[in-house]
C-alpha cells in the first residue's frame, strides 16, 4: 500500500511544505549551491506577488473569443470573470513546482485509499 | 401498493424474489407515479412504458423458473437522461443531440441490467447538464416537488423529482459541480457522488471529463449503498475508471459510527445565510446527540482558491467539448448554456493546465490539514434556502456567473478535490426540504452510508409533501 506518507514523498512540495511546519517561518529564502533562491513557504500560501495590481481589464482589442457570436456586454462579462480567475491561477503558479504534474491528482486519489488494495 | 412504492428499491427485490408481488404490477404502478411526477414536476423526458413491461413480464418468468436473480431483479428504475442505450437517442436534456442512435450501453446502464433492473423512463437534466438550478430552457424547467414554485436543484433534477414524489427509489445522475447534490438537497432525498474514478463514464455524456462523476440519488441510504457496489469499479471503457478494489458497502453502513469525528468549519458554513446555517446545524444535532459522532473543529483553508482552480478546468473542459456545436450550432443552446459556454474560450490554455497540475497538491494539503484530526467533515449544498424558480431565472445575463457561482459555492471545489459526499436531508421541521453534504476522505465511501443509515433511523426518509399517493 501507498500510504499517504509515501505520497508526500512523491509530491514535489514535500521539503518546503515540512521546512515551514518545522520552522513555523513564512517567506524564508533559502539558496542552494548554484545559487539559486527557493522559496520555503508552503508552495501555494498567497505570494506578496499577488498584491500586484495585475488583473487584466476587459479590451475590445483584445479578444481570445473573437471567433463566436457573442454580444459586448456578455463578452465583457466573461473576460472580466475569467481575470479573476487568472489572477488566482498565476498566484498558485508561482509556488507550483514544475514537477508537478496532471496525474499526481489521481496517483494522491489513489494512496489515500484506505483499503489500499488495488486489482490490476 | 403505496407501500411498496415508498419501499427501498432493495425491499422491492426481496417482494418480486418473494412473489408478494410481481414486476409487472410493480411497473404498473412506477408508469402511473411517473406520469403523475411529470405533472407535478416537469420530470420525464421520455417514457418507456411497453419496453419496461416487457422487460418486467421477463423478469416475472425468470422468478417463477426458479432462476438466479440478481439484486435489483424486476425492480424498474428511471434515470437521468444522458446515458447511452443501445438503439437509442438520449436526449442530454437539450436540442442538439446524438445524430445517430448509441451501439452500446452505457456501463452504469450495463451493470444495472446485469442486477435485474429495468428502465421505465428518461428523466428531465438541466441542458447538457450544465446548470445546477433546474432550470432548462428548451424542455422546460423542472419544478420542486415540495412547492412547484421553487428550484429543484439540477443537473440531475427528474432523478430526484421522481425519487422524492415516490415513484421510483432511485436513479442514476451525474456531478461536475453539484449536479447530484443539489438537487438531492432540493427535493429531500439522499444521493452519493462517489469518489472521483469510483464509477465508469463509458457511454454518459461528457460535460467536464476531469471533474465529471456518476453516482445515485435514493430516498434510502441503503439503496445507495446497493447500488454504489453495483456500480462501482475497474472498466476498460473509461480509462479513469479507479482499479482500487470494492468493499461490501452494505457490510460497512452496518458498522457503529460511535466517536467518528465530525469536522466543522464555522467561518466557512457562516459564509451561507443564517437560515442555512441553523438547518445545519439541526443536522449536526442529531448527528452527535443521536448518532454518536464526535463534533471537531475544521477548516477548509484553500476553499475560494480551489472555486477558481475548479472553473478552469469546468469552463475550459466543457467548452472544449462544445466547440463544434458552438461553432456550428449556436443558436441552439438555450441562453444559459450557451453563455456559461462561452466563458471557457476566455481562459488560457496556461492557467487551465495550472489548475490541472496543481489539482494533486490541493487534494493532498486538505488531507493533511482539514482532515488531519477528522474522518468526515460537514458543509451546508445550498448557500440559502431554496429560490423560487422566477428568482434564478438569469437566462444568459451577464450576471449568470455570479448567480451560479452563489448556487455552488459549498459544491462546486469538492470536484476538484474529488472527495465522495453524501447528501442528507435536513429534518424539515414542516420546512420545505434541503440538504447538507457529509464529506469523506477518497474511497470511504462505506463510512459515509454508516453515518447516513444510523442518520435516517432518527430522520426517516420521506415523501415529498402534499401529493397523495394511490
Amino acid at each position: 500500500m501507498l500510504g499517504v506518507r509515501s505520497a508526500l514523498v512523491q509530491m514535489p512540495f514535500r521539503h518546503t511544505r515540512t521546512a515551514r511546519v518545522s520552522r513555523g517561518s513564512r517567506g524564508l529564502l533559502a539558496q542552494d549551491k548554484a545559487g539559486i533562491v527557493a522559496t520555503e513557504e508552503h508552495p501555494l500560501d498567497p505570494s506578496p506577488i499577488m498584491t500586484k495590481p495585475s488583473a487584466p481589464i476587459y479590451s475590445p482589442g483584445h479578444d481570445p473569443a473573437q471567433y463566436l457570436d457573442i454580444p459586448d456586454e456578455r463578452r465583457a462579462a466573461a473576460a472580466t470573470h475569467v481575470a479573476t480567475l487568472s489572477e488566482t491561477a498565476r498566484r498558485v503558479a508561482l509556488g507550483l513546482p514544475i514537477q508537478c504534474d496532471v496525474d499526481d491528482f489521481r496517483r494522491v486519489l489513489v494512496a489515500s485509499a484506505p483499503s489500499g488494495r488495488v486489482t490490476k | 401498493m403505496s407501500d411498496i412504492l415508498t419501499a427501498s428499491a432493495r425491499a422491492q427485490a426481496k417482494a418480486i424474489a418473494a412473489k408478494k408481488i410481481s414486476s409487472i404490477e410493480l411497473t404498473k404502478a412506477v408508469i402511473a407515479r411517473l406520469h403523475h411526477a411529470h405533472e407535478i414536476s416537469n420530470a420525464v423526458v421520455t417514457m418507456e412504458a411497453d419496453e419496461a413491461l416487457k422487460a418486467a413480464k421477463s423478469a416475472d418468468q425468470a422468478v417463477a423458473k426458479g432462476r438466479d436473480l440478481g439484486p435489483l431483479h424486476g425492480v424498474p428504475l428511471a434515470h437521468k437522461d444522458m446515458f447511452d442505450r443501445t438503439g437509442k437517442i438520449a436526449s442530454w436534456g437539450a436540442k442538439i443531440r446524438a445524430t445517430k442512435p448509441a451501439s452500446e450501453d452505457a456501463t452504469v446502464i450495463a451493470r444495472y441490467k446485469a442486477a435485474g433492473s429495468h428502465q421505465v423512463a428518461a428523466l428531465h437534466m438541466t441542458e447538457f447538464a450544465f446548470g445546477p438550478t433546474g432550470h432548462n430552457y428548451v424542455l422546460g424547467h423542472a419544478r420542486n416537488p415540495w412547492d412547484p414554485t421553487r428550484i429543484t436543484g439540477g443537473s440531475s433534477s427528474g432523478t430526484a423529482c421522481s425519487v422524492a414524489l415516490g415513484a421510483i427509489p432511485a436513479g442514476l445522475g451525474s456531478d461536475t459541480g453539484g449536479s447530484l447534490r443539489l438537487p438531492a438537497a432540493c427535493c429531500g432525498v439522499t444521493s452519493i457522488k462517489p469518489t472521483w474514478g469510483r464509477v465508469s463514464r463509458a457511454g454518459a455524456m461528457p460535460l467536464a471529463l476531469c471533474l465529471d462523476t456518476l453516482g445515485v440519488i435514493a430516498r434510502h441510504v441503503e439503496d445507495l449503498a446497493l447500488m454504489l457496489g453495483i456500480l462501482a469499479g475497474h472498466d476498460d471503457r473509461d480509462p479513469a475508471a479507479s482499479h482500487v478494489d470494492v468493499p461490501d458497502y452494505r457490510a460497512q453502513m452496518k458498522k457503529s459510527v460511535k466517536g467518528v469525528k465530525l469536522g466543522i468549519d464555522k467561518a466557512l458554513i457562516a459564509d451561507a445565510d443564517p437560515a442555512m446555517v441553523k438547518m445545519v446545524e439541526r443536522v449536526i444535532t442529531v448527528l452527535t446527540k443521536s448518532v454518536g459522532l464526535e463534533k471537531t473543529k475544521c477548516r477548509f483553508e484553500d476553499w475560494a482558491t480551489i472555486d477558481h482552480m475548479t472553473q478552469l478546468i469546468q469552463f475550459p473542459d466543457a467548452a472544449s467539448a462544445h466547440a463544434g456545436y458552438m461553432l456550428s450550432r449556436a443558436g441552439d443552446y438555450g441562453p444559459q448554456v450557451r453563455t456559461r459556454l462561452e466563458v471557457g474560450h476566455f481562459v488560457s490554455a496556461v492557467d487551465h493546465m495550472t489548475a490541472l497540475r496543481a489539482r494533486g497538491t490541493f487534494l493532498q494539503r486538505t488531507l493533511d490539514t482539514t482532515f488531519a484530526d477528522i474522518d468526515v467533515a460537514i458543509l451546508p449544498i445550498n448557500a440559502d434556502p431554496l429560490p423560487t424558480i422566477a428568482e434564478l431565472d438569469v437566462a444568459g445575463s451577464p450576471r449568470v456567473q455570479q448567480v451560479m457561482g452563489r448556487v455552488v459555492k459549498f459544491t462546486r471545489p469538492l470536484n476538484y478535490l474529488g472527495l465522495p459526499t453524501l447528501t442528507l436531508p435536513i429534518p424539515r421541521q414542516g420546512g420545505l426540504p434541503n440538504g447538507v453534504q457529509i464529506i469523506g476522505k477518497p474511497y470511504t465511501e462505506g463510512l459515509l452510508f454508516a453515518i447516513g443509515a444510523a442518520y435516517q433511523r432518527e430522520v426517516p426518509p420521506e415523501i415529498a409533501a402534499g401529493v397523495g399517493l394511490e
